[in-house]
């Protein structure tokens, strides 16, 4: 099959515009065409008005009730939790109630290893700590997306960074079973420290993904600069397993421990 | 729906995939492979243990199946979760048979090898009963110790071979229950990953499967709770290589990572499309991408980039479409473009898709 000669027409050019060069064509054969397949998160060009974007809009599912029809959304569908959210069905609440559940879960595992009255205490710690990082981070969230030229509200952005850390909070959940496996088979809280900590990390990469992804469906366009961010929401939710230490090994009580920076917590940690 | 014999399992049946793909009788296929797992594995436990002693040939074909299923229940959920992230689209109980049919080929394998592994175990020469008790350096002990590193190298090997066999037929399933293969690549390195590090604490918390002559017949050893795998691999570096052992662990480390992040990413692929009434025919079909579907064009060279519209998850895939030459890469998109703006003006054009 031959394609027939083409004018110009209205293809997007990789600098995100218009590409209305005339050029003459032969004819080639360019219905069957080798090509490469990936997939890619981010990788649209921010320019909104390029004409020859389609305008087809995605049909979503439904959300249903209860907190386990969001955790199937979040990890099947979140365009439905984004749906939900702007129609203000309570679906923050829902959310936060979810990445309760999941951290308090992870905060019984976690205290495990250290026993006693760390049952109490680690879960408690875990789920305010994880809820003011949040807050934390998210006025940063909220401005740094705008400086690339993002529209979202204040509620979106808030249930964009909901939705990455309750997906955070349900990956910590799968990796609770191995997390105590290893929490009951060794006494070195350096390891088991590590262990959490290799968890936390991985968990936390793939919530971010889903931040980043959620608020470039709300602009309809990929938001620069939140690996940046995500940077600095990594680095503020290590400093919190630092600040509300001991997490693992034996309790202190519920008075935080004196001021430390993280990096030297976790060296001082290997170096015991 | 009956139960599933091993031999169907490893087969890999077309009613088997069928059941699978409608979610039918889910239950009983779980029954059959934990079944399989239990006889196959314990099957494989007494001919890792036999040679040790009676006593140790029960405790091992005990321990063998627990520590399957124990990876199996403790990777499932993370595992289910992993598998919808990568995009797999399989429920959370097609998840938890998937793993399950795996661990039940390689039980299957084991349980098939175990007569022929006893064989050869009982025909080496026994552990001497005098030397129980005895330091492992003693060279009295040496004799029988160097028989025990010969068959614990069988037993490794067919272990090996038979996880081996587990993982290919785990492919095979998630291709044929309709994966792409990029999607079944990642999801099964995902699987492979989270049950090694969980398989490998596990095995080193249910030692000793094979027992050694010096030593008397255990259910587990003493130090059970004393440290973890990953830690003794650490002690041994320290003892091999000295100061540079942490160097080499940390460069270790990094290059499992490197090798499992290159592994989990989704790279190109050379496909080949066609250009149908409706929109693209990736493969030759079924894959099928709508007009409507294609965001934006760009050009770069004699590739042609195609970024698809986001998906519920709001995961964008991007197709690159190698031409031979610059030429027929414009040639193409213009014709692509003009196929996408068409289906846009024309209304009547949408419902061919």
């Amino acid at each position: 099959m031959q394609a027939p000669l083409l004018p110009s027409g209205s293809l997007d050019s990789p600098s995100s515009e218009r590409d209305d060069t005339t050029v003459t064509l032969e004819r080639h054969d360019h219905d069957r065409a080798h090509a490469h397949a990936h997939a890619t998160m981010t990788t649209g060009p921010r320019d909104a008005n390029a004409t020859s974007r389609s305008t087809a809009t995605l049909e979503v599912p439904a959300l249903g009730s209860g907190p386990i029809a969001v955790v199937e959304a979040l990890l099947k569908s979140p365009a439905s939790l984004l749906h939900a959210m702007r129609d203000g069905r309570g679906t923050l609440g829902r959310l936060s109630l979810v990445i309760a559940a999941s951290i308090m879960i992870v905060g019984l595992v976690t205290a495990s290893f250290g026993g006693g009255v760390q049952f109490l205490i680690v879960p408690l710690k875990m789920t305010l700590g994880i809820f003011v990082c949040a807050l934390i981070c998210f006025p940063s969230l909220h401005i740094f997306s705008c400086l690339s030229g993002a529209r979202q509200s204040v509620r979106e952005t808030w249930g964009a960074l909901l939705m990455g850390v309750a997906l955070m909070g349900l990956l910590l959940l799968g990796f609770a079973p191995i997390a105590w496996i290893f929490s009951q088979a060794t006494t070195s809280v350096a390891f088991v420290g590590g262990l959490h900590l290799l968890f936390l990390a991985l968990s936390t990469l793939l919530g971010l993904g889903l931040v980043n992804r959620t608020l470039g469906a709300m602009n309809q366009a990929p938001v620069r600069g939140l690996r940046l961010w995500g940077s600095l929401f990594m680095i503020v939710l290590f400093q919190m397993t630092t600040t509300l230490r001991p997490l693992v090994g034996a309790a202190t009580g519920w008075a935080l421990e004196g001021r430390l920076f993280f990096l030297t917590h976790w060296l001082r940690a290997l170096g015991s | 729906m009956s139960f599933v014999g091993p031999a169907a399992l490893c087969r890999l049946d077309d009613a088997l995939l069928a059941r699978i793909r409608r979610g039918e009788g889910l239950p009983r296929l779980v029954a059959s492979a934990i079944v399989t797992i239990v006889f196959g594995a314990g099957a494989y436990g007494v001919a890792f243990g036999i040679w040790r002693g009676s006593k140790q040939a029960v405790f091992s074909a005990l321990k063998l199946p627990t520590l399957l299923l124990a990876i199996a229940a403790s990777t499932i959920g993370l595992g289910a979760m992993l598998a919808i992230l990568l995009r797999s689209k399989l429920a959370v109980r097609q998840t938890v048979v998937c793993i399950l049919l795996s661990l039940a080929v390689t039980a299957a394998v084991l349980g098939a090898a175990a007569p022929a592994s006893i064989l050869l175990v009982e025909s080496a020469p026994l552990p001497d009963p005098s030397i129980v008790g005895l330091a492992i350096t003693d060279p009295r002990a040496q004799p029988s110790l160097e028989v025990a590193r010969g068959l614990l190298v069988l037993h490794v090997a067919v272990v090996a071979f038979a996880g081996m066999a587990g993982v290919i037929r785990l492919r095979a399933l998630l291709t044929r229950l309709g994966l792409g293969p990029r999607v079944a690549r990642r999801v099964l390195v995902a699987w492979m990953a989270t049950q090694f590090f969980c398989g490998a604490e596990l095995s080193w918390v249910m030692r000793p499967f094979f027992g050694r002559p010096h030593l008397p017949e255990t259910l587990s050893c003493d130090d059970l709770l004393k440290g973890s795998f990953f830690e003794e691999l650490a002690t041994a570096a320290r003892s091999a290589f000295g100061p540079f052992a942490p160097l080499l662990l940390v460069a270790s480390v990094l290059v499992v990572a490197g090798v499992l992040a290159g592994a989990l990413r989704e790279r190109s692929e050379r496909v080949t499309i066609a250009i149908g009434e409706g929109g693209l025919l990736v493969d030759g079909g079924p894959r099928t991408v709508a007009w409507q579907a294609i965001e934006t064009i760009t050009l770069s060279g004699r590739d042609v980039r195609l970024v698809l519209r986001a998906d519920e998850s709001f995961v964008r895939d991007v197709l690159t479409v190698a031409c031979d030459d610059e030429e027929g890469a414009v040639g193409l998109a213009r014709r692509l473009d003009e196929e996408r703006s068409r289906v846009r003006e024309g209304p009547f054009r949408t419902s061919a898709r």
